[in-house]
């Protein structure tokens, strides 16, 4: 139960922290008044006033969904590259390769057909 | 291993093929590939190794049920050739989605470990919710990959957690682990086992269209491309019931007296609600949809006699009750490809349209009431007489009601075959189609042959 009781303590700290990143920003920030402009969304970013249910680009859907090949690819080669010298020695590090290998091509192959698909045109 | 291979492989050959010229050969180039698995699968019978460290087992039990899901898998892709059929679906990316979920209900057939099932669900589950919606500028089909997608998800979910709570209570996601820690804690309730085992059994109820966890079928069913609900009403409820009963034969024989009067209690309310909602039904396909609830519902008896003979008798119900399902679901494609829609009307008179389409459909029609000598008698012969030896005397005699009912409906699509003046003028099937009703005619008529050489072996 020990490990169980230290999530309780996470509660506060969270609160906490929270607390004093926006009270640190309200310290420091620079006062404006409200406007229009000061409304709008930041950089890129859909108008956050007004029905949520309008219709927007399907093309940020499909490059979000291209873009998680990548996250993908990174997610399991880092822990490989991690233990890839200690591999070395074992004779292990050419079958690691391959592996590898094999999955970034198999990946590759995805983005090739949503590439010849036409999936990353914007317009 | 190799079968997850070559399945992944030829879904990804297929895929790749739609980009170049040679569209015209990835059907065939798919169904000989299916061909070469189940003979991989054939030769693999009795080499019941490990796979990928013990993940995986490729025994008797898997191995059959794997070629049922291959042959299966190969007639579904072997209508996706007929020229009759409407040319607004992506046939190739059709084709390499049911070779992906076909692998994943592979998976789910010859599991050793709890993440391979999780995979296998995964795998079999989010080509169909694509395909569910074949048709994307279809109402019907968006409400039926949304509905399929919500449910799935959400049963996906009771799953997960109820496999996280297994490995808290038994520190093991191995089904041979797991069953060794209920053994040797027999008696004891753990909340965390037993609210596990409830959340699991919940995720495959889903699955399998058990009440009351079935509002999902026939919503989708009835949305989906036909070609589609085939698969999904065959492939997906074979590969789910083996799932259902290899785990809990594997990893819960011990815990029986706790799960064993849930399914009970779910067996009997889908088998109510499958066969009296159908008695309702006045679209041909919305009534294959509670058909196969009520199947579910027979097929959830043969977990209630785990034992020798159960999985055969298991596996001659699922062959039985899948080709005749593919037979009704050949017939409504043929229809609606001669210009009918989906209703029971839509097949008056189609014993003088088509004779051999409407031989097939009364065949397979008897079949799934349980008229012997058919398949389908032999799958409840079998079922039944395990529940029986079991004690669970009260359970089959409700079944046995309940199928009564079922010839009420299931006389219907006869009785418009025969008795009805023709709603058309007679038409031809198309070659694919004639092939895929003599198999599965075939396999029903002659499984009867086989079930105690599938008994002696499982």
């Amino acid at each position: 139960m020990d490990a169980y009781t230290v999530l309780i303590y996470f509660l506060p700290l969270g609160a906490l922290i929270a607390g004093a990143a926006m009270f640190t920003g309200n310290l420091l920030s620079i006062k404006t008044k409200e406007s229009a402009h000061k409304r709008e969304a930041y950089e890129c970013g859909e108008v956050i006033i007004g029905d949520a249910r309008i219709q927007f680009k399907v093309g940020y859907y499909l490059f979000a969904l291209l873009f998680v090949i990548f996250d993908v690819e990174s997610l399991f080669l880092f822990p490989v590259a991690r233990i890839f010298r200690g591999q070395v020695a074992s004779g292990l590090a050419p079958h690691l390769l391959l592996d590898l290998a094999i999955f970034v091509v198999v990946l590759s192959l995805g983005l090739a057909y949503a590439w010849r698909k036409g999936a990353l045109k914007w317009d | 291993m190799s079968l997850y291979l070559i399945l992944s492989i030829l879904g990804a050959l297929v895929l790749l093929s739609s980009l170049g010229r040679g569209k015209r050969l990835v059907v065939p180039l798919a169904i000989a590939g299916l061909l070469g698995a189940l003979a991989v699968t054939g030769m693999g019978l009795g080499l019941d190794h490990p796979l990928l460290k013990g993940m995986a087992e490729f025994d008797r039990y898997a191995v059959l049920f794997s070629c049922l899901l291959l042959v299966l898998g190969t007639l579904v892709v072997l209508l996706l050739t007929n020229p009759n059929e409407r040319s607004d679906i992506p046939r190739v990316e059709m084709a390499a989605l049911l070779l992906f979920s076909l692998t994943g209900g592979i998976m789910m057939a010859s599991f050793a470990h709890l993440v391979m099932l999780f995979l296998g669900v995964e795998i079999l589950s989010i080509p169909l919710y694509i395909l569910a919606g074949a048709r994307k500028r279809e109402r019907a089909g968006n409400e039926a990959a949304l509905k399929y997608f919500i449910t799935g998800s959400f049963a996906t979910g009771f799953l997960l957690f109820g496999i996280a709570l297994i490995y808290g209570a038994t520190g093991s996601f191995s089904t041979r682990a797991i069953a060794a820690w209920a053994e040797a804690n027999p008696a004891v309730f753990t909340p965390m086992f037993h609210l596990g085992l409830l959340l699991m059994l919940v995720g495959l109820a889903f699955k399998i269209s058990a009440a009351p966890f079935h509002f999902w079928a026939p919503d989708v069913y009835e949305g989906s491309p036909s070609i589609v609900t085939s698969f999904m009403s065959t492939v997906v409820k074979v590969a789910a019931i083996a799932a259902f009963y290899r785990l809990f034969s594997e990893a819960f024989p011990a815990a029986a007296d706790a799960w064993s009067w849930v399914i009970a209690a779910v067996a009997a309310l889908t088998l109510a609600v499958g066969n009296l909602g159908a008695l309702a039904q006045r679209s041909f396909k919305r009534l294959m949809a509670y058909s196969g609830i009520s199947h579910a519902g027979f097929l959830l008896l043969a977990l209630l006699s785990v034992g020798p003979g159960s999985a055969g008798a298991l596996w001659i119900y699922a062959a039985a009750y899948s080709f005749a399902t593919l037979i009704a679901f050949v017939s409504l494609l043929a229809v609606e490809a001669a210009g009918g829609g989906e209703s029971l009307e839509a097949l008056s008179g189609l014993g003088r349209r088509n004779p051999f389409l409407g031989v097939c459909l009364t065949i397979s029609m008897l079949s799934l009431i349980g008229v012997p000598p058919l398949a389908g008698f032999f799958g409840k012969l079998f079922v039944f007489g395990n529940a029986v030896s079991q004690r669970h005397v009260v359970l089959v005699v409700f079944a046995v009601v309940m199928s009564a009912v079922g010839m009420a409906y299931y006389m219907r699509p006869i009785i418009q075959t025969w008795l009805r003046p023709p709603a058309g003028s007679p038409f031809q099937l198309s070659t694919s189609q004639a092939w895929v009703l003599g198999i599965a005619t075939a396999f029903v008529v002659l499984l009867a042959a086989a079930p105690v050489w599938v008994m002696r072996f499982l």
